[in-house]
């Protein structure tokens, strides 16, 4: 460990004197300075069409500044991860990695893997520009080691809002509510609730429901906490109940793969809701969809106020080569951008992680969204952010099978989280 | 007792060395059969810490092997997640193969640290790389990240298969450690690396220690060599050279003469063999001196004085002589002389009278002059064709006559001497043949005619010239000095055939035995006979002594003649008259017969005054109680002169010449039946 705080501590001396000498070079302005362009080369899994516009707009900006951009793309976060993996352990990482914030990035921090950001946050006064939550995510250990890129609430559900007027429903206040509507939409053709296959989505369901009916305390009793007593109340149950019952109102299985091709079945008029975070909006914006026309965009019934935060970072690999820190300094300075971070986060939904943006320069849902957000007492942090790895997925992995597996009774997921939560105690 | 002096120093001249050769040998092989071990344990420690570096090697390249693997396993599992296979056979296979694995790591990880604890334990100087700070370090980063790696394998193999994927925290660090340039994989290739560095090390070691051993070994090889073995060559060299030296004495002593330091007859003879060997037709002069009457100088004055002339003698000879190795001791006071120059006899004749003249001269021994001469035979000879007896022979023949001659003579051998030479040679052949026997005389009764004894009588048998009388051979004999040696092969001859008389049953009396004066005086006359006639009853023994003996009455004659009587031998005075023997003798000697010369007989009836004789010689006889015997009987008138006397006895051809055995016993068996 000392070992490589000191190799820290020398490569930051070696990077800070080579990218002096590149700039005066790139000043000099010599001949070769074609040779010289910075590259950037990000890993990332946002091939949602809302998410690759998103990331467009960072890559028209870095290559406005002169920057040589490339992207690999992966299915999804884990293959990333892997994929990512594989190339830093052969010894070609790439320059930049999207990251989630949460345990991943503790641990992606005790590989010492990537770059420590520190100085340049010190230097860039990131401490004031960025909200101050949103960077305690990418520190670890009063590291800064990540760059926040945009905020996001994972606590959305999107309407169409031609089936709904169609079918004569009001936007349902709360579960009830939709219970009633759903087998109506159901006998009209339509898919009531817009889940797809994967299990994250039915994750999510069951998150934004424990910030909804299960409430604010409890939410952060199970997740923060992990106790498992909150099995036991009443509102559990109801909200599993729930879950259990909305498993025939949602989409055959295969017929939304992904979390994009759910949004999209709102968006073409095949299902009337969707559980999504406030991404999903990026696919609307990319067809087109006008708010409040053709979709809406509301809190999940009966969380109405609670912000579920989810933060998006992105990290940068050590690297021996100049030019590629270089091109990762770049890279930074594109993404906060004040211009880029708006562009962005109108693109893809989000929050702009800087506190500077003005309120008219966003949308309607972004807005409603940084109110909820500035409202520290419903402020809640994704999963990923408070429950530790081995619960989180195996309380994931239970809920996606209940949801997937309609024999599965409430009873019985109540027994398996019961379970799991035991043997994480043990493990401990 | 000289040789045995000489060969038991040459012995221990020997064993010194010998006894350093076995010590030398003792020595080195101790040496280098220490060495040899030593190297054998030196090498053989090197070659096992270098066997334990090369498993750990093995071990080393398997535990990478594994730990790529591992990637290998947990690549295809979380790969295959991502099409949400719940293919339950591939949990299975991949818990399995990880389970496997974390085995295999666990076994090869604990047999690393196992040995290097055992290095860590070892001195430094034995083991360099091994147990360095850097190489602690990187097997504590190695103890430590398998331990985690292995825990993490553990807690990934419980997984369900699906699950993998989502438990960044098990696979990333697992991925990063394995990678290529993960700290894992780092550590076991820096153990790989430090072992390698280690095995080489050792090599170069063993090497090293193998030239060290080899020079090691060739240095001892170097020192035995020049510390034990040259010293002890050249102890053997001079050991060898003194016994050489021994050796080459002892020759010398063998064919030189101890007293003079001149060459003996041994030398002689092997000069004669050399040159006979060379086959040279060369006429070599041989010369024979001898010191007149030596034996009488040793006795008068002593041996140290015979010895001090000897010396003086040679010396002078040595002096005069042209070759002065040439001159032998063959004798007491013999020499040779070889003369390899030999042109002519004068020449030779020359140098003799040189070397008589140097003799003469007095020869001062203890403030005393002593005066002694020599004599010299001479002859020449081609030594090739001739055997070597025969040059002695020529040149001692020569010797005698110039002895005859006188002292102070020379005299060269002359070959017309020969035919005297031929027969005493064909004669002493003839006695050693047994050609010169005893015939027998009877000797009667005159009155009965019956044989009462017999005289033997000495003829050779000769082949070439039939039977010879001792007249044809007795003076040669005796002017030869063979006398005794014929009346040797008489006696023996004499007790022989006594024995075959016994033996064939008849009784011949007595048998009568001429003896010469030299005999008869010798002292051990009795056993003498008794020896040569192989009985020691000799009564049956008559001795007959020519009437002169007594004229010399020498010493010891009557003694002899008193013993053999009392032993029964009777005693014949032979040949009685002829002599001069006077009556005084007679009667002192106590002979019991005398025997009447057959002049006498011959003349007893044409001379008177020889009858007159007789009968007085037969009275005076009778008279002193002796028998007479009448010798030469031949007639029958000759017979008839004796019958007054009817006690005489008689030979002669009258009766019967001398006759071999065969003959006798045959007289005596008829005889018998008459």
């Amino acid at each position: 460990m000392l070992t490589q705080l000191n190799w820290q501590g020398r490569w930051k001396k070696r990077c800070l004197k080579l990218s002096l000498i590149l700039a005066m070079m790139m000043m000099s302005a010599s001949p070769s300075v074609y040779a010289l362009k910075l590259h950037a080369e990000i890993m990332h899994f946002w091939i949602s069409k809302g998410e690759v516009d998103a990331l467009n707009v960072i890559k028209q900006a870095y290559e406005a500044r002169g920057g040589v951009w490339s992207e690999t793309r992966s299915l999804d976060y884990q293959q990333m991860k892997r994929d990512a993996f594989v190339r830093i352990g052969q010894g070609f990482p790439p320059s930049a990695m999207l990251w989630l914030s949460g345990e991943d990035l503790q641990h992606l921090s005790a590989l010492a893997i990537t770059n420590n950001l520190d100085d340049i946050a010190l230097r860039e006064n990131w401490h004031d520009t960025i909200y101050e939550f949103a960077l305690n995510t990418a520190t670890v250990n009063e590291h800064i080691i990540a760059v926040p890129l945009s905020i996001h609430n994972e606590n959305w559900s999107w309407y169409n809002v031609s089936i709904y007027q169609k079918l004569g429903l009001e936007i349902p206040k709360n579960w009830d509510q939709f219970l009633q509507q759903a087998p109506i939409i159901q006998d009209a053709g339509y898919i009531p609730l817009a889940i797809s296959d994967q299990e994250w989505n039915s994750r999510l369901l069951f998150t934004t429901m424990m910030a909804g009916i299960a409430g604010h305390a409890l939410y952060q009793q199970f997740y923060v906490d992990q106790d498992p007593s909150v099995l036991e109340h009443p509102k559990m149950r109801r909200l599993l109940t729930i879950i259990s019952k909305l498993r025939q109102y949602a989409p055959q299985p295969r017929q939304a793969r992904s979390w994009d091709e759910a949004t999209n079945l709102v968006i073409e008029g095949k299902a009337a809701m969707q559980i999504m975070g406030d991404w999903a909006k990026g696919e609307f914006i990319h067809a087109s969809k006008e708010l409040g026309v053709d979709y809406i965009c509301q809190p999940v019934p009966e969380a109405d106020n609670e912000f579920i935060a989810a933060i998006d970072l992105l990290t940068f690999p050590r690297t021996h080569n100049p030019s590629v820190y270089a091109g990762q300094q770049l890279l930074l300075e594109t993404i906060l951008d004040k211009k880029v971070q708006v562009a962005y986060a109108n693109k893809k939904g989000s929050i702009p992680i800087r506190k500077d943006i003005e309120l008219t320069d966003l949308d309607a849902c972004t807005q409603k969204n940084l109110a909820n957000m500035s409202n520290i007492g419903h402020r809640l942090l994704s999963p990923r952010l408070t429950m530790s790895e081995q619960l989180r997925t195996q309380v994931q992995r239970i809920i996606g099978n209940f949801w997937q597996d309609k024999s599965i009774t409430v009873e019985m997921v109540i027994d398996q989280l019961k379970i799991a939560f035991r043997q994480e105690s043990e493990e401990i | 007792m000289i040789d045995k002096i000489f060969h038991t120093d040459i012995l221990e001249q020997l064993r010194k060395p010998a006894d350093a050769i076995r010590r030398g040998y003792i020595i080195a092989f101790l040496l280098i059969t220490s060495i040899t071990v030593a190297n054998f344990f030196i090498i053989q420690q090197m070659i096992k810490s270098q066997e334990s570096v090369d498993r750990l090697i093995e071990v080393a390249t398997h535990q990478r092997a594994h730990f790529l693997q591992v990637t290998h396993v947990m690549d295809a599992a979380l790969r295959s997640t991502q099409f949400h296979n719940k293919n339950s056979q591939l949990k299975q296979t991949t818990q399995q193969r990880l389970k496997q694995l974390s085995n295999k790591i666990k076994i090869n990880q604990n047999i690393i640290e196992q040995e290097f604890k055992h290095y860590n334990a070892t001195p430094s100087f034995l083991s360099s790389k091994l147990n360095t700070n850097a190489t602690i370090q990187t097997l504590d980063t190695l103890s430590s990240r398998t331990q985690s790696l292995l825990k993490k394998m553990d807690q990934l193999s419980k997984l369900n298969i699906g699950m993998m994927q989502w438990r960044f925290s098990l696979w990333a660090p697992i991925e990063l450690e394995l990678a290529k340039e993960g700290m894992l994989i780092h550590a076991i290739e820096d153990i790989h690396t430090v072992l390698h560095d280690e095995s080489f090390a050792n090599e170069k070691k063993l090497i090293a220690v193998h030239n060290i051993l080899f020079a090691v070994v060739l240095g001892t090889l170097f020192s035995v060599l020049l510390l034990v073995f040259k010293p002890l060559l050249k102890q053997l060299n001079f050991a060898h050279k003194q016994a050489d030296d021994r050796n080459r004495q002892l020759k010398h002593h063998a064919i030189h003469d101890y007293l003079t330091g001149i060459s003996n007859r041994l030398h002689l003879h092997n000069t004669f063999a050399l040159i006979r060997e060379k086959q040279t037709q060369q006429q070599y002069g041989v010369m024979m001196i001898d010191l007149d009457h030596f034996k009488t100088i040793n006795d008068v004055v002593g041996y140290l004085a015979g010895d001090h002339i000897l010396k003086i003698i040679v010396d002078r000879i040595r002096k005069l002589a042209p070759e002065p190795d040439n001159l032998f001791r063959i004798g007491g006071d013999e020499f040779i002389y070889l003369d390899s120059l030999y042109q002519e006899p004068e020449a030779l004749t020359l140098i003799a009278n040189q070397f008589i003249n140097t003799v003469n001269e007095p020869i001062l021994f203890e403030s005393e002059y002593l005066h002694i001469s020599c004599s010299i035979g001479l002859t020449a000879v081609v030594i090739s064709n001739i055997q070597e007896n025969e040059v002695l022979k020529q040149v001692d023949f020569s010797l005698r006559a110039a002895k005859k001659a006188g002292s102070g003579s020379v005299v060269f051998y002359q070959p017309k001497g020969n035919s005297e030479e031929k027969q005493i040679t064909r004669l002493a052949h003839a006695l050693n043949n047994g050609e010169i026997v005893p015939y027998y005389q009877p000797i009667v009764n005159l009155k009965t005619h019956k044989i009462i004894g017999v005289e033997a009588l000495a003829r050779w048998q000769c082949p070439e010239k039939g039977l010879l009388y001792p007249a044809d051979f007795i003076p040669l004999l005796e002017k030869n000095s063979m006398l005794d040696l014929l009346t040797d092969k008489i006696l023996m001859a004499v007790g022989n055939d006594y024995k075959s008389c016994l033996a064939a049953e008849v009784d011949l009396g007595f048998i009568g035995v001429n003896l010469p004066e030299n005999i008869l005086t010798n002292r051990h006359l009795p056993e003498y006979l008794k020896s040569r006639l192989d009985d020691t009853h000799l009564d049956w023994l008559l001795i007959e002594v020519l009437e002169n003996v007594l004229l010399h009455s020498p010493t010891g004659l009557i003694s002899n003649i008193n013993q053999l009587r009392t032993m029964g031998v009777k005693v014949a005075l032979d040949d009685f008259g002829t002599g001069y023997a006077s009556l005084s003798h007679l009667r002192n000697f106590p002979c019991n017969k005398i025997k009447i010369d057959k002049s006498f007989t011959a003349d007893l009836l044409l001379d008177s005054s020889a009858a007159l004789i007789t009968k007085g010689i037969i009275d005076m006889g009778h008279g002193l109680g002796m028998e007479v015997v009448i010798e030469g009987i031949e007639t029958q008138e000759q017979l008839d002169f004796f019958k007054p006397w009817p006690m005489l006895t008689g030979q002669g051809m009258y009766f019967s010449e001398a006759v071999p055995l065969p003959e006798l016993i045959e007289k005596l068996k008829q005889q018998l039946t008459t």
